[in-house]
């Protein structure tokens, strides 16, 4: 198979018959995605792993309510349908039909390059991986877990209402563990192209786990502390992210409801952004067939805006913003961040005297009803190598920390859902 | 070679309302081809000689490795006492509106209820003659409830077994008690900050012998040095305490061969105080000597060494013996999960709830609260208390998850607590 090739190898079209005839109104969620991944073991390239998947996913509406199923065999798709209808008689959740389908303009979410890695033999996936180990050994570290890992998906919209919709995409990964004596640290790396910073974040990966095998502890107390790109996403994907859906708002889960207008944190901007050119998570249409957009929910400190799917804008008669996501191809689509990118109002080039935390360990165990957190930091050091920390808690409540923040650094930073520079915060709460 | 294919229904009233029920049906296949010492991973649906060839074809250069090649054959079935698909789907959904009726009244501002049932058929072949199949159901309820008085907080609790319908028969016995709870978290204190005496309930032992120590007893670590344990036959903690891996046993890790088609057995990670054998696939059981069986994976995933049911054996204090221990601390109930970094023994994870302890007495109720330390330095001191109970959960390692349980009786710890 090429890139030419690639292409469903299921037919729907006895799906779109069936539900035409037995349904109200139907959706099919169609999607084949080819993943290729280097992966790395103690500084050896151990293997290449392949997965093809091909699914779909089908709503069906009776009575104004919904069922969802989903299958990955094509014997099994007359059957798939049937439930579909089977779950949506039993179901309460009401939906208004689907959209009729809607896209943005957004480049740089297929390259060619990236795709014909997959069709090929990897070889450049295989150069890569040499190159994170070339780096960790230079730096006389392990590159005890590593991997890169290439993916091409092919996704089509189709509904009741007309909707046609079908687009290319790749997207490129990378993850690095680094282990010098009893000091570890990892770091990791996003892009839609073949231009990965794979040597960033071996390096700072090397750097963090050489320093923490060496660290002292810390003096429980109050200190300046600035958190890397990696941390932040940590952090505000599990205690922050979770309360501008506005599903959480309507159900009582999000501590900003009822707060459009009003300050929740300092003088920092953040917008979910589904349309920025070559970003990670962009995309023309959401998994809904809706065209994404810029959504500006905090604009210097103030909540301006929720975060929407189709089934929240619908019933309650907002604009939807593009945020129906299946976070996996096998599940309902649901309110989720695109690229969130965290705007502070000022940036420096340096950070001055304080702590630099590289990730943090169990931020999924943040409370994401009132931003409470506290969790242990992996990579911690105090201006620069001066004073390498073993370990340390941080813990405070994720508005109030909003509250701190002085500045960011000058460059962003992609991981996963979050762009941001590093940050500057003033005052945090960290124990030894 | 492995050919998996799952059924599976997931029904949720939330608020009263049947949101988001789904079903999937999945059909996958795996192969796995180790030549020049190098293995080569593919999976896709597509026919055993094109998934050879491209799993072949995936193979970088030549290595070291070796495996255990030691193969089974047979067939399992896990009995369902109620089956699955002789019970309608409104009689499921009745049992979910009872539950969530059950939940409501006081401070509870919303509420979740959602029903699982999952049936996974595995067949397993492999190029010394094994041939194994499988079936295992996995039937199960979790429930999540909101209270708003003051603060908002959450609790929630989880019934998951291997088995049919019958599973769910003691879900109103778990959350009996789960509204008054939360009535009293909604204006609990925040707790207090440092390093003290802990007792954990079942719950929270299970998640810290899970996180903290068993995931550093995965050979994978071992394998890429990236491991804070590098050796069997050392002590690690006292006489009392024994640790075991049992996937035999009826929780909701239970499986009867792995995903590399390996005959399951129980393993008793630490004996009597001693650290006594790691969790091991074929690979690393040829590599470092040990047994496999520990393998598994997400679908058709590559398998990877995962626990079972892991669980902190019994030992001889009772509740206010443990309590005397305390004296002055904290008793941590329940969890919101935990992570831990095998490779430095730092682990961190949070309670759903807990107490102060004040002259080895329970007093008022804390919120929001973690517990965090150095895995081997809290299992030296630990005190064990008696009566082992599971709780049910999934495992997230390598971007995938698996069904696991984790077991202990009430434990003393001394480590550090943080929050509010």
């Amino acid at each position: 198979m090429d890139s030419e090739g690639f292409d469903f190898k299921i037919d729907v079209e006895s799906a779109v018959r069936y539900l035409d005839f037995n349904s109200e109104s139907w959706e099919i969620f169609h999607e084949l995605e080819i993943k290729k991944t280097v992966r790395i073991e103690k500084g050896e390239i151990s293997h290449i792993s392949e997965n093809i998947e091909e699914g779909i996913a089908f709503r069906a509406i009776l009575d104004g309510k919904v069922g969802f199923s989903f299958t990955t065999d094509e014997g099994n798709i007359i059957e798939a349908c049937e439930m579909a209808i089977k779950i949506a008689k039993i179901s309460e959740d009401r939906l208004k039909g689907f959209p009729e389908g809607s896209r943005s303009k957004v480049d740089g979410v297929y390259f060619k390059e990236t795709a014909d890695q997959i069709f090929g033999k990897g070889e450049w996936l295989i150069d890569a991986g040499e190159s994170m180990i070339e780096i960790a050994n230079e730096s006389g570290v392990n590159l005890a877990d590593g991997f890169i890992e290439l993916s091409i998906t092919k996704r089509e919209i189709l509904n009741s209402s007309g909707a046609e919709l079908n687009d290319l995409q790749t997207s490129c990964s990378a993850f690095a563990e680094c282990v010098y004596e009893d000091g570890s640290a990892y770091d990791m790396a996003f892009s839609r192209n073949l231009d990965l910073s794979v040597e960033r974040i071996v390096k700072n990966a090397s750097f963090f786990s050489i320093q923490s095998s060496k660290g002292g502890k810390i003096e429980s107390g109050v200190y300046d502390v600035v958190l890397s790109p990696l941390a932040v996403h940590q952090l505000l994907y599990f205690a922050l992210y979770p309360a501008f859906s506005f599903e959480n708002v309507m159900k009582n889960r999000s501590p900003l409801a009822d707060k459009i207008g009003e300050r929740i944190f300092g003088d920092v901007t953040i917008r979910d952004d589904g349309c920025v050119n070559r970003m990670f998570m962009s995309s023309e249409f959401d998994d809904e067939g809706l065209a994404t957009r810029n959504t500006v929910l905090v604009e210097k400190g103030v909540l301006t805006n929720y975060l929407r799917d189709w089934k929240s804008s619908s019933e309650f008669e907002e604009e939807p913003t593009g945020n129906g996501v299946r976070y996996e191809r096998n599940s309902y689509p649901s309110i989720h961040p695109t690229n969130m990118l965290i705007e502070p109002s000022e940036r420096e080039y340096e950070f001055g005297e304080c702590f630099y935390i590289n990730s943090l360990t169990g931020s999924h165990t943040s409370n994401p009803v009132n931003g409470d957190f506290s969790l242990e930091c992996s990579g911690i050091i105090y201006s620069d190598a001066d004073k390498p920390i073993k370990s340390a808690m941080i813990y405070g409540n994720v508005y109030d920390l909003l509250n701190r923040l002085i500045y960011g650094g000058k460059e962003d930073i992609q991981v996963e859902n979050t762009i941001t520079p590093w940050l500057k915060f003033k005052e945090l709460r960290l124990k030894g | 070679m492995r050919e998996i294919k799952t059924k599976s229904l997931t029904l949720t009233i939330e608020n009263g309302r049947m949101e988001k029920p789904k079903y999937e049906n999945f059909h996958g296949k795996s192969f796995r081809v180790l030549k020049n010492k190098k293995w080569g991973f593919f999976s896709g649906l597509v026919d055993d000689k094109e998934g050879y060839k491209r799993a072949e074809t995936n193979i970088v250069g030549e290595g070291d490795e070796e495996i255990d090649t030691t193969s089974f054959s047979g067939e399992f079935n896990f009995k369902q006492k109620k089956k699955l698909e002789s019970v309608d789907l409104d009689e499921k959904i009745n049992l979910i509106r009872d539950v969530e009726r059950s939940l409501k009244g006081g401070v509870v501002v919303s509420t979740r209820v959602t029903y699982i049932e999952n049936i996974r058929k595995l067949y397993y072949a492999n190029s010394e003659g094994a041939e194994l199949r499988y079936v295992v159901p996995r039937t199960g309820i979790a429930v999540q409830i909101v209270g708003k008085n003051g603060s908002l907080q959450f609790l929630s609790k989880r019934l998951f077994k291997p088995g049919g319908f019958e599973v769910t028969s003691e879900i109103f016995d778990v959350i009996d008690s789960l509204p008054k709870t939360l009535e009293k978290l909604v204006i609990a204190h925040t707790p207090p900050s440092g390093r003290m005496n802990v007792l954990m309930d079942h719950a929270l032992g299970g998640v810290f012998i899970h996180e903290a120590f068993g995931h550093a007893v995965e050979a994978d670590h071992l394998s890429k040095g990236a491991s804070i344990l590098k050796e069997t036959g050392i002590r690690v903690g006292s006489e009392e305490l024994n640790v075991f891996d049992d996937p035999l046993k009826e929780e909701f890790g239970y499986f009867p061969f792995d995903d590399e088609g390996f005959l399951a057995e129980r393993k008793h990670i630490i004996e009597n105080g001693v650290f006594k054998e790691f969790l091991h696939s074929r690979s690393t059981a040829k590599k470092f000597g040990g047994r496999a069986g520990n393998s598994r994976s997400q679908g058709v995933m590559e398998p990877i060494i995962r626990m079972s049911n892991t669980y902190i054996d019994e030992g001889d204090y009772t509740f206010e013996e443990l309590l005397e221990e305390v004296k002055n601390g904290v008793y941590l109930i329940g969890t919101r999960g935990g992570e831990t970094n095998p490779a430095t023994g730092y682990f961190h994870f949070n309670a759903q709830y807990g107490y102060l302890v004040l002259n080895g007495e329970i007093r008022q109720m804390i919120r929001d609260v973690s517990l965090s330390g150095h895995t081997l330095e809290i299992l030296r001191d630990m005190k064990i208390g008696k009566g082992v109970k599971f709780e049910p959960g999934f495992c997230g390692k390598s971007g995938q998850l698996v069904p696991v349980s984790d077991g202990a009786p009430p434990t003393v710890v001394n480590a550090f607590v943080g929050g509010g």
